[in-house]
């Protein structure tokens, strides 16, 4: 969405534009769905949370400032959301529902690709499902959403630099998660030919 | 900062498969925004002035019949009290 569609959806959704408010949801659902499914591990979670973040789109359009970023914005309300969602129940890092395997896979090339990419992404969901919160959330808004630094950083609500060195400490950490996953592969792999 | 590109494992994660909702909590969601923005766009709307009707005179024939109730009451007293 270019920046000046986006001042246009939003000076229609302050005036109360349904038809707007669906070109908006058509156009940030899924994606809002992907960041909160990854960052509460949780499918049934993270659709309450989405209905909770369009209501509250639908509850501020009124204020919403000419200028908003829209992405930032559903973003940031999606992740306070989740916030408040553990502060109230007390649940984060208490376990690791299995939400691996729970949504299809997009078309591969052959039979091999598809087995191999499966299973990079399996691996890839696991290690990401099992790092703590505020690595899982810098990889989540600039590795898959594409959110720009500087939008990523007011989602957390930390700095720009802060940002930085939170993503280069996450990455490090998920190669690490990666890593270790291959090293047990390959010693169960050992194990079984010896 | 930007994203760097030789970075393998971000560079991953952006082709991880996209998640979708169920269509149905979609459809609610949907649903129950749209009603939000209606209600508001209707309690923004300013009221159509009413058409008067029959009220104006309902109001004036109440206010006669008052009138003249009072009135009689008042006569009455007055007469009660010149008796004594």
């Amino acid at each position: 969405m270019d920046r000046d569609t986006e001042l246009e959806y939003v000076a229609r959704l302050r005036a109360g534009d349904t038809d707007a408010f669906d070109l908006v949801h058509a156009e940030f659902n899924g994606r809002l769905f992907a960041f909160l499914a990854r960052l509460a591990r949780s499918r049934d979670i993270a659709e309450d949370l989405l209905e909770e973040t369009w209501l509250r789109l639908v509850e501020h359009a009124d204020r919403l400032h000419e200028d908003t970023r829209l992405a930032a914005w559903l973003f940031t309300v999606a992740r306070n959301l989740y916030v408040s969602y553990c502060r109230s129940r007390a649940l984060e890092e208490a376990s690791v529902p299995g939400l691996i395997g729970l949504w299809p896979t997009g078309l591969r090339t052959s039979p091999f690709e598809e087995a191999a990419a499966n299973e990079l992404e399996r691996r890839l969901e696991a290690a990401l499902a099992n790092l703590p919160f505020r690595y899982r959330e810098v990889l989540l808004l600039v590795g898959i959403e594409g959110l720009r630094p500087a939008e990523a950083a007011r989602v957390c609500g930390i700095s720009a630099e802060a940002l930085r060195q939170r993503l280069s400490r996450a990455r490090a950490l998920l190669e690490q998660r990666l890593r270790d996953a291959d090293r047990s592969i390959s010693v169960r792999l050992s194990e079984v030919r010896s | 900062m930007t994203m760097n590109e030789d970075d393998r494992i971000v560079g991953t994660l952006a082709r991880l498969p996209s998640l979708e909702p169920s269509v149905y909590r979609a459809r609610r969601t949907r649903s129950r925004c749209h009603a939000a923005l209606e209600k508001r766009r209707q309690r923004e709307t300013p009221l159509e002035p009413q058409r008067p009707g029959l009220a104006p005179f309902v109001d004036g024939l109440l206010l006669v019949v008052s009138a003249v109730y009072l009135g009689g009451a008042v006569g009455e007293a007055v007469r009660l009290l010149a008796s004594f």
